[in-house]
């Protein structure tokens, strides 16, 4: 069963846990000031006619009868629709989650592009002046906030040259690559030392090992040795570091979307949190929980196949 | 293998940058317009930080709804860029009996909706029944009694007393006429995909994301819009806004922040006279601030100029009454307004019930900008005559659910008309319980029935008068400034024609 | 990494002080937090104006012989305000990580400890935690309590201790297995005792590392709320506030935003070599 049967005990753990990420939700929506419906009926909109919107909607109903039929929805694949604007929420989340994750790959791509060879450079020239500079430019990327980077970058780079556009997300596929450069490359700034620190102590941690001094003397070219040994185990330690940073950068994407006016699911969900947009909000936050769950059964899953020394555990 | 992935990406990269677009490496001072050049066709692209609404047109709130809506749902009036006075919309006669006290519109040749189908009288009654039964608006068609088609081309409208102000109203984004039981459609189908008479058809819309709209063919005006298609990009940051804007992506950016306004050039912003008020509404209601002298102390302790001079400058004016100007009907008040005099404020205090000060809350929408600033420099006032101000920056909803249930000691807001006759400003301070302070409405009702029924100029005059006068006596919302809506337009256009409060319409706009 | 962790049990800073590059930099790293804590500290002797003195008319000026680094957008002398908003930005860094990885802390301990079923239920709640959106959570709180430090630590606290539970659980399970634990239990040591003495020291290190970049976080998590307008309410002087404030000037008046993110920086520079240092006695 070994492997198969992890992941079917991981996900008979996923559904109440999504289940109860939306009720937090709920509830927590449900406690905070600000009337949905004022949003709907307008502000001159009169208290009956307030209660009756609300009645349309469908909120002056206990929570938990909101919840449940909420849930029943989902289950049919209705995830609602806007308060305000009668969209379908589906239809909303569905136009965004494109850019999102176009943009987060491009974080991605670019952290790892970033962060693996100067990790490698990092670990073999420990305590050494690059190994210092590394270090240094580190704190850097981690201490500045990524709306600072994000505005700096267009400052700088984006309008004076012209090369990338001052936001949007473009019409077409090229015009998509150019608008999640400077993006990702925010995010990357703030990911990338991360995985920069981690790596570094395991790959000099496993430079240092008794079987890669064996390799070396046996004539292992140094390239032969770095993929067979140090990447592989390497490999285990960003995953699950990615997968913990996946909060980080769900998060980041809210500021920088906002940054760089990409209409992706970080900007739609502060829209939506501005608006009480109940069923949106909703939406986004099933959409966020289910992807950090699907991230981090994958990663486990790579790992427990990429390192066999790991023991697939609940 | 790593070496080769990573000199594929970075091929595939620079690739991406050289061919993909059309913005070539440009200089930073002059923007590129996207819709140029040839007579006719091309795309108009605008800018804005507000969401949209929705397509139901009594559910408008923000600016940029009721900027949207006419280009699609066109009222039977259209307001000039003056703000005071009406012009031909889908009807391009208007007449006024006053025996009957009856309005007679006409519906010109050759206004159709986007489907082909003519404008009929019976799609005005029905549009008609919409706008009065609604929730937001629905109130100020209240002075309507009875709609009538006399044929297919003409409609009355037979007023419950003398009334002046219908034409104004009738010019309004929320008075747009719709086709007679929404062509077919449920209520909530038509709002999804709706059709009107407009210059444009909408071709894709969002609330948060993009609006595509499309010329609609069967327009009455073949010289009119110019632009095959309008394209609304919705970017809640304006600081990225600003960035859009200079990049050339976008060639309009509507209601430009006082706050951002410095990070575009000037000869790309377009000012319209002062039409917007920024209040601090004072709770009538219990102590401290339901005693006239606690009032008067705050009144007088407000450095007006610092307002004026500092966050608003270049932009700002000093107030002079709660009544937002340049409309038809205004008038300014008869006493003076508010001198800032510490000495005068204190000495208000010190007579009042509580001459040793006491400690208040203000709360005002976080996500205004300007606002933060306002507040902040009315702390700093009032603390100088022994006044304690705690500032709560609320997110919008929250903030309105507080200023609506009169909740808070202080709020701080601002508002402005949406079409051009005072009417429609005093509805709002009326809707708003008296600007969120809770006063006493007796006086101001009286006044504001007289100014709807009232025939003469000096009627409508002496009402607004002592309206105005009322307020600064009392002074339980005090006026802060005045400001105009601020926009950024590229250059390379012409026709763009705001009216004080910044509303206009797409098809005038052309290269040029 | 058990046998790493065995060796932890000797103290730490004893460790740091033999070795000669580690001491340089947790000197350097100590002295420049020290320098911060002492310009908050004697900020009101420091400070040439009121942080919050308004002067409208003359905003946005450059930096001069009166300002130092010139006006904000209300007339309010930069200098002083960046120096007055170390008394906001520290206490709510270290108070925004101190409590998570208290209660974190606790809670990893108990877990890695217990196991089964009181671990399923603090695992399974770090899961909840982790997969939700903290935009909502922050916005929540805001609105409930109000802009202010309350809600960003409570904040801070619901979000933050998983990272210092799941780690410390780690090194516990690492632990919990070893001879003299076991011993211990036999012997009849009551749990807390074997917590405290066994376990706990052992698990420290790791945490202690963790924490210096965990401050940097918190403050730089201080100027994203800040950001989005769930920060601490104006006109307090605070850095991330600052920094969003000076966002439409930045082209004109850039300082506004980048002398605040310098001071961030700075800042975290000091905290992490600090928590370099750590990590480098401990190999």
């Amino acid at each position: 069963m070994g492997r198969f049967g992890f992941v079917l005990r991981r996900l008979s753990h996923t559904l109440p846990m999504l289940l109860g990420i939306v009720l937090v939700v709920f509830l927590l929506l449900h406690v905070t000031p600000g009337d949905p419906a004022r949003n709907v009926a307008g502000l001159r909109a009169s208290e009956q006619e307030l209660d009756q919107v609300r009645a349309d909607l469908g909120i002056d109903e206990p929570v938990y009868v909101q919840y449940a039929s909420y849930v029943a929805g989902v289950l049919h694949g209705d995830l609602g629709y806007s308060y305000k604007s009668k969209e379908p929420v589906a239809g909303m989340i569905g136009k965004r989650i494109e850019v999102t994750v176009w943009l987060l790959g491009a974080a991605l791509l670019m952290t790892a592009v970033i962060g693996l060879p100067l990790a490698i450079v990092a670990a073999r020239r420990n305590d050494r002046l690059a190994d210092h500079i590394i270090r240094v430019a580190c704190l850097f990327g981690l201490s500045m906030p990524a709306f600072w980077v994000g505005a700096m970058l267009l400052l700088l780079v984006a309008l004076p040259t012209g090369w990338f556009p001052a936001g949007g997300f473009g019409d077409d596929t090229a015009a998509h690559i150019r608008s999640v450069i400077l993006p990702g490359l925010t995010l990357a700034i703030g990911m990338a030392p991360v995985l920069i620190r981690s790596l570094r102590t395991n790959i000099s941690n496993t430079l240092d090992q008794d079987y890669v001094a064996t390799a070396r003397s046996i004539g292992l070219a140094e390239r032969h040795i770095m993929r067979r040994f140090v990447l592989r185990n390497a490999a285990s330690s960003s995953i699950t570091l990615v997968a913990f940073e996946i909060g980080f950068l769900l998060f980041g994407a809210v500021v920088v979307e906002s940054t760089f006016a990409l209409p992706g699911v970080g900007q739609g969900l502060v829209l939506s949190a501005r608006g009480r947009d109940l069923p949106a909000i909703q939406g986004y936050t099933l959409l966020f929980a289910v992807a950090v769950v699907v991230v981090n059964l994958i990663a486990d899953v790579i790992t427990a196949i990429v390192d066999p020394r790991v023991e697939i555990t609940t | 293998m790593r070496t080769r992935t990573l000199a594929a990406t970075l091929a595939l990269v620079l690739v991406a940058v050289a061919c993909g677009g059309d913005t070539a490496a440009t200089t930073t001072a002059a923007p590129a317009a996207t819709g140029t050049a040839s007579a006719g066709g091309g795309t108009l692209t605008v800018g804005r930080v507000e969401s949209f609404d929705g397509w139901n047109l009594d559910s408008a709130a923000a600016y940029a709804t009721y900027q949207t809506h006419p280009a699609v749902l066109e009222p039977l009036l259209r307001f000039a860029a003056d703000g005071q006075t009406v012009e031909a919309g889908l009807a391009d006669v208007w007449t006024y009996d006053e025996a009957t006290t009856t309005w007679t519109f006409t519906l010109r040749d050759g206004a159709a909706f986007s489907n082909g189908d003519p404008v009929t009288s019976a799609d005005v009654v029905f549009s008609h029944g919409i706008w009065s039964t609604g929730f937001n608006f629905g109130g100020s068609f209240a002075q309507i009694a009875e709609v009538r088609a006399v044929d297919d081309r003409t409609i009355e409208f037979v007023m419950a007393a003398p009334d002046s102000i219908l034409p104004a109203l009738l010019s309004g984004s929320v008075a747009g006429v719709m086709p007679a039981d929404f062509a077919g459609m449920t209520e909530e189908e038509y709002y999804a995909d709706p059709i009107g008479a407009g210059p444009y058809a909408v071709a894709e819309w969002s609330s948060g994301g993009r609006i595509v709209l499309e010329r609609n063919p069967h327009y009455y005006d073949p010289d009119r819009p110019y632009y095959d298609q309008v394209v609304i990009e919705i970017v809640p940051d304006d600081n990225e806004l600003a960035r859009l804007f200079e990049g050339g992506e976008v060639d309009i950016v509507n209601y430009v922040s006082i706050a951002t306004a410095g990070q575009y050039d000037d000869g790309d912003l377009l000012v319209t006279p002062p039409s917007q008020v920024s209040h601090l509404s004072l709770n009538a209601t219990r102590p401290p601030f339901d005693a006239l002298a606690a009032r008067r102390a705050v009144a007088a302790a407000i450095n007006y100029d610092s307002i004026v001079d500092g966050p608003l400058a270049g932009y700002g004016s000093s107030p002079t009454g709660i009544l937002a100007p340049n409309l038809g009907g205004w008038a300014a008040p008869t006493v003076p307004y508010y001198a800032t005099d510490l000495e005068a404020a204190a000495s208000e205090l010190a007579a009042s019930s509580q001459p040793d000060g006491f400690t208040v809350e203000l709360i005002y929408d976080a996500a205004a900008g300007t606002d933060a600033l306002l507040a902040q420099i009315v702390k700093a006032n009032l603390a100088e005559i022994g006044i304690e101000v705690t500032l709560t920056g609320l997110e919008t909803l929250a903030f309105l659910d507080r200023a609506f249930t009169v909740d808070a000691d202080m709020v701080l807001w601002s508002y402005g008309a949406i079409s051009p006759d005072i009417s429609d400003p005093l509805g709002w301070i009326g809707g708003t319980g008296y600007l969120f302070t809770g006063y006493d409405q007796t006086a101001f009702g009286e006044q504001r029935t007289n100014y709807l029924t009232a025939v003469s100029a000096d009627e409508k005059l002496a009402a607004i008068q002592l309206i105005q006068n009322e307020a600064v006596e009392q002074a339980v919302v005090i006026a802060l400034a005045v400001t105009p809506t601020v926009h950024a337009v590229s250059p390379e256009l012409t026709g763009f024609a705001p009216a004080p409060w910044g509303l206009y319409y797409f098809d005038t706009i052309r290269p040029g | 990494m058990t046998a790493g962790a065995i060796t932890m049990g000797e103290d730490v800073t004893n460790r740091v002080r033999r070795l000669p590059g580690g001491s340089a930099k947790m000197r350097v790293g100590m002295g420049i937090v020290a320098a911060f804590v002492l310009i908050a500290v004697f900020a009101p002797l420091l400070a040439p104006f009121d942080p919050l003195a308004q002067d409208p008319v003359n905003r946005l000026a450059a930096p001069s012989g009166a300002h130092w680094l010139g006006t904000d957008e209300l007339g309010r002398d930069t200098f002083s305000r960046l120096i007055y908003a170390a008394r906001v930005d520290i206490p709510i860094g270290l108070l925004g990580t101190l409590l998570p990885a208290l209660i974190g802390t606790l809670l990893g301990l108990m877990a890695g400890y217990f196991g089964r079923w009181v671990d399923a239920i603090i695992m399974r709640t770090a899961d909840v935690v982790q997969a939700f959106p903290s935009y909502i959570l922050v916005i929540a709180l805001v609105v409930a309590f109000g802009q202010g430090a309350i809600s960003i630590v409570v904040a801070f606290t619901v979000l933050a201790w998983v990272a210092y539970a799941r780690l410390v659980r780690t090194e516990v399970i690492g632990v919990r297995n070893l001879a003299y634990v076991h011993a211990a239990e036999t012997a009849g040591m009551s749990t807390p005792r074997i917590l405290r003495r066994h376990v706990f020291p052992n698990v420290i290190g790791q945490t202690l590392v963790f924490l210096p970049s965990d401050v940097v976080f918190a403050t730089l998590g201080l100027a994203a709320f800040s950001f989005l307008g769930l920060g601490i309410p104006a006109p307090t002087a605070e850095w991330g506030a600052m920094i969003a404030a000076g966002q439409p000037h930045l082209g004109e008046q850039w300082w506004l935003s980048t002398v605040p993110g310098l001071a961030i920086l700075g800042y975290g520079l000091g905290l992490s070599l600090i928590g370099d240092a750590l990590e480098e006695a401990q190999r």
